[in-house]
Parts: structure tokens; C-alpha cells; sequence
């Protein structure tokens, strides 16, 4: 059981459906259109190189993700409460914030890109670690892309949604003050001929970081 | 570089996308379906995420020239997707003004328009595409002391809009078009603007 009352998740629930009616919001399509031709520009700067080209991309996106994703997470009020109030050290409550903060930034296209997140604890998780497993039911990246999966080498082509919610899990959890280090990778992928694509995000304590050398997911995927 | 080298070059590449379109087969077979995907939005803040950085990054590895060349690529390119998902959009018969401005309107940015039109014959020479809130520009911080304007990307966009639409019914007056980014919007002006001519 985790530490946020019925009445606060209710109240999560009204405010995410309000936060995402009043921001402004783009077209997926282009938000989709975008990230490949970026990839595509990217390759063509490395003689073809997708991979190099996803390297660079990443390093390049992720000081300005983890800002958005903070800054969304911390400042964000709705209707008076501050989103950062959901935020609690029990990990029981993450798969609700997980939710709220899909759905502030998808609206209720996010319950239809994903599935519920799940929490498998330490002693359950192949990775001896807490655990969150997200599926992604209909990708919009993945889904009208004629990109060769095997040109991403070690990629998938997730990774940006992977990395924006592995930071999101991140601020969440620095700020309730937990000292986990958060690492996401998309361990499947429908580009890959996968049905549908699953995300798993470990949460290592400081005692547990060298069980990452471990864990093959991290090896197979970058 | 000529006018008659332009002209080659825009029209190869625009055949090169209309070979991409008509091939395309996307590699996912159970995918969203059509209507979904039009609809589907996210919050700005996480839309505008990605191409800041783009930019900054091609201006300081090319120079000017590359890097406007870059730009207006990854603009092309969203045409030609864009065209590529949606083929009956490519096939619908449309004016000028409608092929410009009626699929930014619907996905991008509302205020749009075309403005100081010349016309010769029947047929126009040239034109401004001017817009207000921006999808590139509107709500970020600006990046200053920059020469190329900030939304160069959307010049490509516009430009192919047009181009592979015009080179894919075969009949359109004028047949390609060039477009350049003229300015983005500052702090003190909410307006972005590209000059449109008639190459062909």
C-alpha cells in the first residue's frame, strides 16, 4: 500500500486532465516526424553511422529533458496543489505518479500509448532491484517509420521516450529523496517485430549499483 | 551557386522523395491507425525538446551555409513523411494557397498566411509566408547573436510541401518553388517570415 490517500489520488486524477487541457500541445505527428528526421540528419553527418548518430542525439537531448521533465515535476501547480506534492519516498506510489505524468503529458492519448506501469519489487525482479515495467501498447515513434531496426546497432528507436521517462523517474525520486540511481532501457521494441514495446526501469541503491554490471539488458541495449 | 543549379538540385531531391513516398512501407504491421495518430498531441514543452538543440548543434559544427542546408534537410524531410503517411493528402487536388497553408494550419501553427503575392499571367512569381506563434519558435528562449533564423527548418518544409506535391500531379503552375527563411521571431516581433519565389 502506498502513502497517497484515495481523496489525493483523486485529486491527481482531476489534476493531470486540467494540467494537460490548458497547456498548449503540438501535433504527435510532427513531435514523431521530427525525432527521425534529426536521426536521419545526424546519420548523414557520420557517413551513415545511425548508431553514432543516436549516440549524439542522446547526449545531446539529455541535459535539456532532464530540465523539462524537473521543471514540470517541481514547479507545475494545478489548481493550487503542486504536483510535487504527489511525490512521496514509498515506492508503492510511483506507478501512480508514473501515470499522472503520462497522462499531463499525453493527455488521454498516454493510457492508449501505454500500459499501466508496474512495480515488481526487489525480491521478485530478476535484477534483484526494484522494478518498473511499462509496455508500450501502439508506439507513435515505431509505428510509420521505414527505418531499419539493425541500423540503430544497439539502439532502440524508443530511446527518447525511454530516456525522458527514466529522467522523470529520476527528479521524482531525488526529490522525495530517495538515493536511487534510475537506469530505463526499451527492452522491446515493435520495430524490432516485438508486438508491443516494454520499457523496464531498475532503481539501484547506493549498495546495489555493481549488480548493473549484471544486468543483461544493459548489455544487449544501449 | 545558379539558378539553373537550384533548380536541378531541388527537383532532384524531390523526386528522390517521391520514389521514398512511393515505396513507402513502414516496417510496424499492426500499427495506430490514421485517425489516432492525427489527433494524438503532447504538451509543448516536451514537443520543443528536441530541436534546440539541433540547432545550436549544426550552427556551431557547419558553417553557415551547411548548416542552413541541414536545417532546411530535416524540414524537407517532414514534408516528405508527412506525404508518406498520408498519400491521399499527396493526391488531393488543391489550389497554391491551400497546398502552403492548409496542412501547417491543421498541424503546426493557426496564424499563418501568404502576403505581398506577385503575380504574372495567372501565375505567382513570389510571395511572404508569414506566421505568428510559430511551432519552432513561439514559447522558447531565444537563442541570441545567431545569423540564421531560428525556424530555417520550416523553409525546407514549406519549400517540399509545395515541390512534391507540384512534381507528383505533374501540373501545377509553378512546378517547383524555392522558399528561405527571412526572419524568426524576436522578443519584440512575434513573427516569422520566408520569402517564397518561383523557380520553374
Amino acid at each position: 500500500m502506498g502513502n497517497l490517500s484515495r481523496f489525493k489520488k483523486l485529486v491527481g486524477n482531476l489534476g493531470k486532465r486540467v494540467y494537460n487541457w490548458r497547456e498548449t500541445k503540438e501535433s504527435m505527428i510532427f513531435f514523431s516526424f521530427m525525432y527521425e528526421t534529426i536521426l536521419h540528419e545526424y546519420a548523414d553527418l557520420f557517413s551513415g553511422d545511425y548508431e553514432e548518430a543516436m549516440d549524439t542525439y542522446i547526449e545531446m537531448i539529455e541535459p535539456m529533458s532532464m530540465e523539462v521533465v524537473t521543471k514540470l515535476l517541481t514547479e507545475v501547480k494545478v489548481m493550487g496543489v503542486a504536483f510535487k506534492s504527489f511525490i512521496t519516498k514509498n515506492l508503492k506510489d510511483l506507478p501512480y505518479i508514473m501515470e499522472m505524468s503520462i497522462h499531463a503529458m499525453f493527455g488521454s492519448w498516454g493510457s492508449k500509448i501505454f500500459g499501466k506501469p508496474i512495480l515488481i519489487s526487489a525480491m521478485f525482479s530478476d535484477q534483484d532491484v526494484d522494478t518498473i515495467i511499462l509496455k508500450i501498447i501502439q508506439c507513435p515513434f515505431c509505428n510509420f517509420t521505414m527505418l531499419n531496426p539493425e541500423q540503430l546497432g544497439t539502439h532502440n528507436y524508443g530511446k527518447l521516450l525511454c530516456l525522458t521517462i527514466e529522467q522523470m523517474l529520476q527528479a521524482v525520486e531525488d526529490f522525495a529523496g530517495n538515493e536511487y540511481k534510475v537506469i530505463g532501457r526499451e527492452v522491446k521494441c515493435c520495430l524490432n517485430g516485438d508486438p508491443t514495446g516494454e520499457m523496464r526501469f531498475w532503481l539501484y541503491p547506493p549498495d546495489k549499483l555493481h549488480l548493473m554490471e549484471a544486468n543483461e539488458y544493459l548489455k544487449k541495449v544501449k | 551557386m545558379t539558378e539553373d543549379q537550384t533548380k536541378s538540385l531541388i527537383e532532384k531531391l524531390v523526386l528522390e522523395d517521391l520514389a521514398y513516398i512511393s515505396n513507402y512501407k513502414p516496417v510496424v504491421k499492426n500499427r495506430i491507425s490514421i485517425q489516432d495518430f492525427l489527433k494524438m498531441s503532447v504538451i509543448k514543452p516536451i514537443a520543443q525538446n528536441v530541436y534546440p538543440q539541433l540547432y545550436t548543434d549544426l550552427i556551431s559544427r557547419c558553417e553557415p551555409d551547411e548548416a542552413i542546408r541541414r536545417l532546411k534537410n530535416t524540414g524537407r524531410r517532414l514534408a516528405k513523411y508527412f506525404y508518406s503517411v498520408f498519400p491521399d493528402i499527396l493526391k488531393k487536388p488543391q489550389k497554391f494557397d491551400e497546398i502552403i497553408l492548409n496542412v501547417p494550419k491543421s498541424h503546426l501553427h493557426k496564424n499563418l498566411q501568404l502576403k505581398d503575392k506577385v503575380i504574372e499571367n495567372s501565375r505567382i512569381q513570389s510571395c511572404i509566408i508569414e506566421i505568428k506563434n510559430c511551432f519552432f519558435c513561439s514559447g522558447i528562449d531565444k537563442i541570441e547573436d545567431l545569423d540564421i533564423p531560428y525556424c530555417t527548418a520550416l523553409a525546407g518544409f514549406y519549400e517540399n510541401l509545395y515541390n512534391i506535391k507540384s512534381l507528383g500531379n505533374q501540373n501545377l503552375n509553378p512546378r517547383l518553388i524555392e522558399v528561405t527563411s527571412i526572419s524568426s521571431a524576436s522578443d519584440e516581433r512575434d513573427l516569422c517570415e520566408y520569402k517564397l519565389i518561383a523557380i520553374d
